[in-house]
């Protein structure tokens, strides 16, 4: 073992079941390395965002069964911990174009969100601190412009629809939320769609062809040069 | 004193079904009793008797729990709620009476339709 | 306070619009609760059946955080199921002090619900706050030409211990019926099971008991029925019966009375006024 990692304290996590000691202050996922596994799938931005690495875990002493991203959330000592990289949940097929955006839409592409029973363990679970059950509530009233609001960070993990016991596949439903509003009730962007006219009437195509033909030098100059927004 | 399903029942519910002596008003005043396959006095008559093929019969979820027979049992044994306890018994098997995803005219159907056929006929 | 529920929010739109107009008519303000979930429809009778009451004691908690700044603790339901609900429930825990701390200590997350709301239906404020004498003031049309046959369903009056009328002979309805001028038929049905959920069990059972109970209130002379149900609104009116007596909800015919036009649906004044062409 290196010589900088002696002065780090390590504290104990138990990954499966089995014990390891890590340095203090590495997120599970850096601890999880450090212990010597290798991440072919539940690992995606490291940053985040992607919702890939979900992770649960319990502390000594405590009942709570706690929620995490594996690259976010820090070791603790004594940490019980396994990864959910994934929850497994059927993606149904429907043609945003066809439907119309009222609750009752998502009630019949989603019926198992009539099964909640308000147990706010989704809230509990979301490591996007997110009011899940009340984007799920939103949904039932046919409040879409609330749900979308409320669920505007999922970032999909599956946590919520992992805990949930009414079985409601909650990140599918949320995306079709957002389709649904972004579609037909959020007011449209003047200034994109007046960008997307000028792509289509080619008023960029000159500048990104000049842009195609530089070298990798001048593109990191010219990164390097641009207008930062302060 | 009970055995089997009365035992059950009487855990879910706290009510003796031996109390009953079968009037029968409790078919009379219910108004789905022409859709159920067996009409809720011999339900209870089944639940007295431990039968649990009371279990697999159609009025355990037909009923609505319109309580119209528990207001008017004479007995006070609330009818409605024993085959709700029979129904519960089944939910808890995981057994569902309906398939959320093959439901008819589902965008059309207020939501509270959907909540409590959810509530009352899915595990 | 008053709390909405579900279907008042999309299918039932109208029973919401109508309700808020005709109680600021009256003098009543619907303080709409600030935050507030399904309160699971149907009341589980399960002994053991804690997880099915939480989203109501959720909803209590709510009008309790709000009851407080507005020092009330009355919750006004509209919809007959929400009332029926989070009436049980109410009782439920305060007549159990054991389940009401499971169910506390369960939402570590909210503050304890305390007991103190008080679940009321909005056919109540009428008759006990607002009193049919003051209705029958805001009356603007001769309404007798309209023979209303009132249906309450299940949730309102069963079982007892939660009925808002004597479960066998509700008045209520008739009584609102008449003080605004219409004719009140009361007819043998009127406390018939509309077969609720059966809609998606088994679709036949309910066209065919909703069929009977247009049939009962055509043969008793009625030519609308009024519903304080969503669920029942909904249900009558799958009857596949040709030209079969329509249901509103009683805020519809309270609106129309007090000359509220504004608040009602297309369909709902054609209603309206093939009654009166017809007649």
């Amino acid at each position: 073992m290196g010589e900088h990692v002696k002065n780090v304290k390590m504290v104990k996590i138990y990954i499966m079941g089995k014990e390891y000691e890590v340095p203090e202050g590495l997120t599970i996922m850096k601890a999880m390395e450090y212990a010597g596994y290798r991440f072919i799938r539940g690992i995606g931005c490291r940053g985040g965002f992607c919702g890939a690495c979900s992770t649960i875990y319990r502390m000594k002493n405590d009942y709570r069964l706690y929620t995490g991203l594996a690259c976010q959330t820090t070791v603790q000592d004594g940490m019980y911990l396994v990864q959910i990289p994934f929850t497994p949940a059927e993606k149904p097929k429907y043609n945003v174009d066809e439907l119309k955006p009222t609750g009752t839409t998502i009630l019949s592409i989603f019926p198992e969100i009539a099964r909640c029973v308000a147990c706010n363990a989704c809230t509990k679970a979301c490591p996007q601190n997110l009011q899940v059950m009340d984007a799920i509530q939103a949904i039932k009233r046919g409040d879409l412009a609330k749900a979308a609001e409320l669920c505007f960070d999922c970032i999909s993990c599956g946590l919520c629809t992992i805990r949930c016991p009414a079985e409601i596949i909650h990140y599918h439903a949320f995306q079709l939320v957002r389709r649904l509003y972004g579609k037909y009730i959020a007011k449209k962007a003047k200034h994109l769609e007046e960008r997307v006219k000028e792509i289509l009437q080619g008023k960029y195509d000159e500048e990104l062809e000049k842009l195609a033909k530089m070298t990798i030098d001048e593109w990191k100059k010219l990164y390097e040069e641009r207008d930062i927004e302060k | 004193m009970f055995r089997g399903l009365s035992q059950k029942v009487y855990d879910l519910t706290g009510i003796n079904v031996y109390l009953c002596h079968q009037c029968g008003i409790c078919s009379g005043s219910c108004p789905l009793v022409k859709s159920m396959d067996i009409p809720p006095n011999m339900v209870v008559r089944m639940v007295q008797m431990d039968m649990n093929e009371v279990l697999n019969s159609k009025t355990i979820w037909i009923c609505a729990s319109c309580f119209n027979c528990t207001v008017r049992c004479p007995r006070n044994i609330d009818p409605a709620r024993i085959i709700n306890a029979l129904r519960i018994i089944k939910q808890r098997e995981g057994v569902y009476a309906v398939d959320l995803r093959k439901i008819e005219k589902l965008e059309e159907l207020p939501q509270i339709a959907l909540i409590a056929a959810s509530r009352k006929l899915t595990g | 306070m008053y709390f909405p529920g579900c279907a008042l929010k999309s299918t039932a739109e109208d029973y919401e619009k109508t309700a808020i107009a005709v109680a600021e008519k009256l003098g009543v303000e619907l303080l709409e609760l600030e935050r507030w979930n399904c309160c699971g429809v149907v009341f589980n009778v399960a002994a053991d059946a804690v997880m099915h009451h939480i989203a109501a004691v959720r909803d209590l908690i709510r009008a309790q955080e709000m009851g407080r700044k507005l020092n009330d603790n009355r919750l006004v339901t509209i919809c007959s199921m929400c009332y029926s609900t989070l009436k049980r429930v109410n009782q439920i825990v305060k007549d159990d002090p054991e389940k009401l701390r499971n169910i506390n200590e369960f939402m570590d997350e909210e503050e304890d619900y305390e007991g103190n709301i008080e679940v009321i239906h909005l056919l109540q404020v009428f008759k006990d706050l607002v009193g049919y004498d003051k209705i029958k003031e805001k009356v603007s049309r001769r309404m007798e030409k309209i023979k209303a046959a009132p249906f309450y369903g299940c949730a309102l009056l069963r079982p007892k211990e939660v009925s808002i009328d004597d479960p066998e002979d509700p008045k209520i309805m008739e009584e609102l019926i008449e003080a605004l001028g219409a004719e009140a038929v009361k007819f043998p049905y009127e406390i018939k099971c509309c077969s609720s959920y059966n809609v998606i069990y088994d679709r036949k059972i309910t066209e065919e008991t909703a069929a009977e109970i247009q049939r009962a209130a055509e043969r008793w002379g009625a030519n609308i029925i009024v519903t304080t149900c969503p669920l029942c609104h909904y249900n009558l009116n799958t009857s596949k019966r040709k030209n079969g007596i329509p249901t509103i909800y009683f805020t519809e015919l309270m609106a129309y009375a007090f000359g509220l036009e504004e608040t009602l649906s297309p369909e709902t004044l054609k209603i309206f006024n093939k009654i009166l062409e017809e007649i």
